[in-house]
C-alpha cells in the first residue's frame, strides 16, 4: 500500500459510463450500485490513468512539485 | 483584529505602526470556502483585497468557456487594485477560492481615499503593482513565445524552486493556457525520456540543467 492519497471523484461529474473502471491497471475503481467507488483503495498507484480517460473530467489528481 | 495577520500581508510589511493604525479600521475580515467565487469579471469594483490565508486563482473565460488562469496567488497578496485606479471601476477578471481562503476587504473609496492622505500607503501600493506588472508581463511573454513543452518544463522548474501547493494537470492547463490532455501528454513524454519521475502524488525534476534547456527550447 503506498499511501492512503487517491484521487478526487467529483460525484457531480460522474456519469457513471465505467471508462475509469476500464482504464485502471489494478482494479481499483467500481460501480456500485451505478456509483464510482473505490473498491481496492489499498491497490491504487496514482498512475492517473482514471483521471486521462474520464470524458467528464470527474477525476482529478492533485501533484506536489519538487526536485528529486 | 490581530496585529500579526496585518504583518502578513507583503504590501502592509514595511508600513509604520501609526499608517498601519489608519489602515486598519478600513479593514474587514471575510472568509471564503474552497470553490466559492470572491469576484466576477465585469462586476463593478467594490473592494480591494489582502490575502491573509489560502489560496485565490485569478482567471479570465473565453467566449467558448475556455478559462486562462492568469494567476494563483497566496498569503500575503493583494488582488482588484487596478480597477480601483479606472474611471469605468469595472472588476478586470475573475477571482474565485483554490482552498479555504481568509481575507481582508477594503472598501474602493476608502481605499482611495486612503491613498490620498497617506503618502506612505501610495508608495507601497505603487511598489507592489510594479513587481505584479513584472509578473504578468513574464506571462505574457510565455504565452506567445514559448511552445506548451517550453511552458511546462518553465513551470515544473518555477514550482520545485518555491512551491505553491498542489496541481491538478488540469489546474496545469488553465494556468499555461493549454487543455489537460496535452499537459498529461507533455507529462508522459518527460517520464519516458528521464526528465521527471511521478512518485505517487509527487512530480519530481532529475535534472535542473535539462528541464533548463527545455524552457528555453534548447532541446
Amino acid at each position: 500500500m503506498s499511501d492512503l492519497e487517491l484521487p478526487k471523484i467529483n460525484q457531480k461529474k460522474c456519469i457513471a459510463c465505467g471508462a475509469c473502471v476500464e482504464a485502471c491497471p489494478n482494479q481499483v475503481l467500481e460501480l456500485v450500485e451505478e456509483v464510482l467507488s473505490f473498491v481496492r483503495p489499498q491497490d491504487c498507484t496514482y498512475c492517473a490513468l482514471c483521471e486521462e480517460s474520464c470524458p467528464q473530467g470527474a477525476i482529478s489528481c492533485s501533484y506536489e512539485i519538487g526536485w528529486a | 483584529m490581530s496585529k500579526s495577520d496585518l504583518h502578513k500581508i507583503q504590501l502592509f510589511s514595511r508600513i509604520s505602526q501609526e499608517t498601519l493604525a489608519i489602515l486598519e479600521t478600513a479593514l474587514r475580515r471575510k472568509s471564503f470556502s474552497k470553490g466559492s467565487a470572491i469576484l466576477w469579471e465585469k462586476d463593478p469594483c467594490r473592494y480591494i483585497y489582502f490575502l491573509i490565508s489560502g489560496e485565490v486563482e485569478v482567471y479570465l473565460l473565453a467566449p467558448n468557456g475556455r478559462e486562462q488562469v492568469l494567476e494563483r496567488m497566496g498569503a500575503g497578496e493583494a488582488f482588484n487594485l487596478v480597477p480601483a485606479f479606472k474611471h469605468t471601476l469595472n472588476n478586470h477578471a475573475n477571482v474565485r477560492a483554490a482552498t479555504a481562503v481568509e481575507l481582508f476587504e477594503m472598501n474602493k473609496d476608502d481605499f482611495t481615499d486612503l491613498l490620498e492622505r497617506l503618502p506612505e500607503f501610495s508608495l507601497a501600493v505603487a511598489d507592489y503593482m510594479a513587481r505584479r506588472l513584472v509578473k504578468m508581463v513574464n506571462l505574457v511573454e510565455d504565452l506567445s513565445l514559448l511552445s506548451v513543452k517550453q511552458r511546462i518544463a518553465s513551470f515544473l522548474i518555477k514550482q520545485a524552486d518555491t512551491p505553491s501547493g498542489r496541481w491538478t494537470q488540469d489546474e496545469m492547463a488553465r494556468r499555461l493556457g493549454t487543455v489537460r490532455d496535452m499537459v498529461g501528454r507533455v507529462l508522459r513524454q518527460f517520464e519516458d525520456e528521464g526528465f521527471i519521475r511521478f512518485e505517487h502524488h509527487q512530480i519530481l525534476l532529475v535534472d535542473r540543467e535539462t528541464m533548463q534547456k527545455i524552457a528555453l527550447g534548447e532541446k
